[in-house]
Formats: C-alpha cells, sequence, structure tokens
C-alpha cells in the first residue's frame, strides 16, 4: 500500500514538473510566433523596401509542429495526473467510464506493439464501481493484456465497452475480430478474479470485468 | 498600450518572463515576481489591478498568498494559474475569491481576455 501510494504521489509530482516544462515551451514557441508576425508586418510595412524573412513559411511550420507536441505532451500529462491521484485515499468507488478512458490512452502503446488500436466506448451514465480507481485501473490493465494478443481482424482493434448489469457496472474488453481459436486460447488464459473486488469471465469476442455496483 | 496594471507571480522564470513579454507585445505591461514574498512585495509597493499566481510555488503557498491578497488589497483581482489535477486547489482558490483559475500550459489569447475581464472587475 506504501509503496502505490508513493508511487502515485511520484506520479502526480511529475505530471506537475511536466506541465511547467511544456508551459514554458509553449510560451517560448508562441513568443517566436509572435516576433514572426511582426517581422512581416514590418516587411509589409516598408512596401516590400526591406526584404522578408526567408524561411518565415517553414519557420511557421515548425512553430506549429512544437505546439502540436505541447498538446500532445499536456493530454499526457491530464493522463499521467489522473494515475497518479488514483492512489489518494478518498471514496471507495470508481467510474468505470472514467477508468476505461484512462486505460484506453494509456495502453495505446502496448495496443501498437500487437498492430492493433484501443477504441473505448462512451459510457451512457455514471457506472460506480464499489471499487478504488487504482483497483479498477490494474485489473482492466490486466485484461487489457491478457486479450491483445489473441486479437485478430482487419484492422486490429480492441473495443472497452463500458455498461451496468444486474447489481454490477462492467467494461467488456472485446475484439470483433477474434476468432474461434482466440476465443478458446484466451479462456485458457485468463487472468483469475479477485473476489469481493471484480470477476473476469468470457463473453463474445473477449472478455468482461465486472465490479458489484457502488451503492447496492 | 493599456493601462492595466498586472503583476505575475510565478516561480518558473522562463515561463514567467516570456509569458511577461509575449503580454507586453499584446499591449499590456507586467510586473513580474519569482514567488509569494516578493509578489506580497511588489503590491505593497504599487497595487496591481491584477494578479496572476502560480498556486505551487516554494516559501508561501499559492493559496495563502491569495488569502493574504483578499485580506490586504480586496479590490485586486486574481487569476490562479495550476496544473492538470489540480482543478481541485483551483476550485479551493475560487471558494477564497479568487476571480478565476486556469490550467498550465495556457492559450495567451485566453490568459489576455481573462486579465482583460479582471481588470473590468477591478475597476468597477
Amino acid at each position: 500500500m506504501d509503496n502505490e501510494k508513493y508511487l502515485g504521489r511520484m506520479a502526480a509530482m511529475v505530471s506537475h514538473d511536466l506541465c511547467n516544462v511544456l508551459a514554458t515551451i509553449q510560451q517560448a514557441s508562441g513568443l517566436m510566433g509572435d516576433f514572426l508576425y511582426l517581422a512581416r508586418k514590418e516587411s509589409l510595412k516598408s512596401m516590400g523596401l526591406r526584404p522578408k524573412f526567408k524561411y518565415h513559411d517553414k519557420f511557421q511550420e515548425i512553430i506549429a509542429q512544437v505546439q502540436a507536441q505541447v498538446d500532445r505532451g499536456q493530454g499526457i500529462c491530464e493522463r499521467l495526473s489522473a494515475l497518479g491521484h488514483s492512489t489518494d485515499d478518498g471514496p471507495e468507488t470508481a467510474d468505470v467510464g472514467v477508468a476505461a478512458a484512462l486505460v484506453g490512452s494509456l495502453c495505446g502503446r502496448a495496443a501498437k506493439k500487437h498492430k492493433a488500436s484501443l477504441e473505448v466506448a462512451c459510457a451512457p451514465e455514471p457506472l460506480k464501481a464499489a471499487a478504488r480507481l487504482i483497483d479498477v485501473l490494474t485489473a482492466l490493465d490486466t485484461v487489457v493484456q491478457a486479450v491483445l494478443p489473441h486479437c485478430g481482424g482487419e484492422p486490429r482493434a480492441l473495443r472497452l465497452a463500458p455498461g451496468r448489469g444486474e447489481g454490477e457496472v462492467f467494461i467488456d474488453v472485446v475484439c470483433a475480430g477474434m476468432a474461434a481459436q482466440g476465443q478458446e486460447a484466451l479462456a485458457g488464459a485468463l487472468p483469475a478474479g479477485k473476489p469481493g473486488i471484480f470477476t473476469i469471465g468470457i463473453v463474445q469476442g473477449g472478455v468482461r470485468l465486472a465490479f458489484a455496483e457502488a451503492g447496492r | 498600450m493599456k493601462d492595466w496594471n498586472i503583476l505575475l507571480v510565478d516561480d518558473e522564470e522562463d515561463f514567467v518572463q516570456t509569458l511577461a513579454e509575449r503580454l507586453e507585445l499584446r499591449g499590456i505591461e507586467c510586473r513580474v515576481a519569482l514567488d509569494g514574498e516578493a509578489g506580497l512585495a511588489a503590491m505593497a509597493e504599487s497595487q496591481p489591478d491584477v494578479v496572476v499566481l502560480d498556486m505551487f510555488m516554494p516559501g508561501i503557498k499559492g493559496l495563502e498568498v491569495l488569502r493574504l491578497i483578499r485580506e490586504r488589497h480586496p479590490k485586486v483581482q486574481v487569476i490562479l494559474l495550476t496544473g492538470q489535477g489540480a482543478t481541485k486547489d483551483g476550485m479551493d482558490g475560487m471558494k477564497l475569491g479568487a476571480f478565476d483559475y486556469m490550467i498550465k500550459p495556457l492559450s495567451i489569447d485566453d490568459l489576455t481576455s481573462k486579465i482583460g475581464e479582471a481588470v473590468k472587475v477591478a475597476r468597477s
């Protein structure tokens, strides 16, 4: 438990520091863009007598690339921060829709290794599990890692679909292109559930990870 | 140049100096302080309309600086800067009387218009 909290706190702090780095890069590249704009304005004011900066368009393109990477980094920061705060003391409930979205974005690289992509279906409503966010995240990550090698079809896509059943909330981790052979192999390699916290069962094309619904 | 009096308080020196330069290019003159103590001292010297205040700095924490500003300079409006995952701190700041909070990294256009709104309130 202490290790978990330590890692959570460190992840949240790293995310905060990263944010500051990104903010500085963003403003510095923005300032370059400002000066580029001013230089062009001055060149136009001199009726073209002052030559314009030869690499203006290339520089503008580079600044846009930097800004796009800052946006990308901001997304990573957000997810890292959410992951870090998942170990915070707090309510013993977690929204499985939020967890699916978080794992969907954190596991993108793992899916790529299997030449697959991850899709996350939007939860139609809040789906509160009687479990801590960190428990939902680790269970879902385990299931995703178990299903990925058996994912087939073209293109390969693994879908995380949160939903509600009788007294439970769940996330289906399914692959539309999974062959019968893959399904059999998956059934044999299925990780165990955790009594009192979650169950894992086979569904068509994948696995259902289910938690008791909070407040039931 | 606009006649707004803005104070930026952030311990990330490169960030805050660049931000000040960009705001100045947009006609907004700013003073810069690198921690809460320096910010409060700058305010005692000359009261700004708006303070853009980072919440996580060494020394006095942002929320404490905010509380002191509200106590000593009730007309001054404060825009808080927070990192990802710290929206709760931003909300706490709003409860303490901050004008608004923004998440880093932030767009200069959003900040400029937020400062404009805050100046209006500070001068009303």
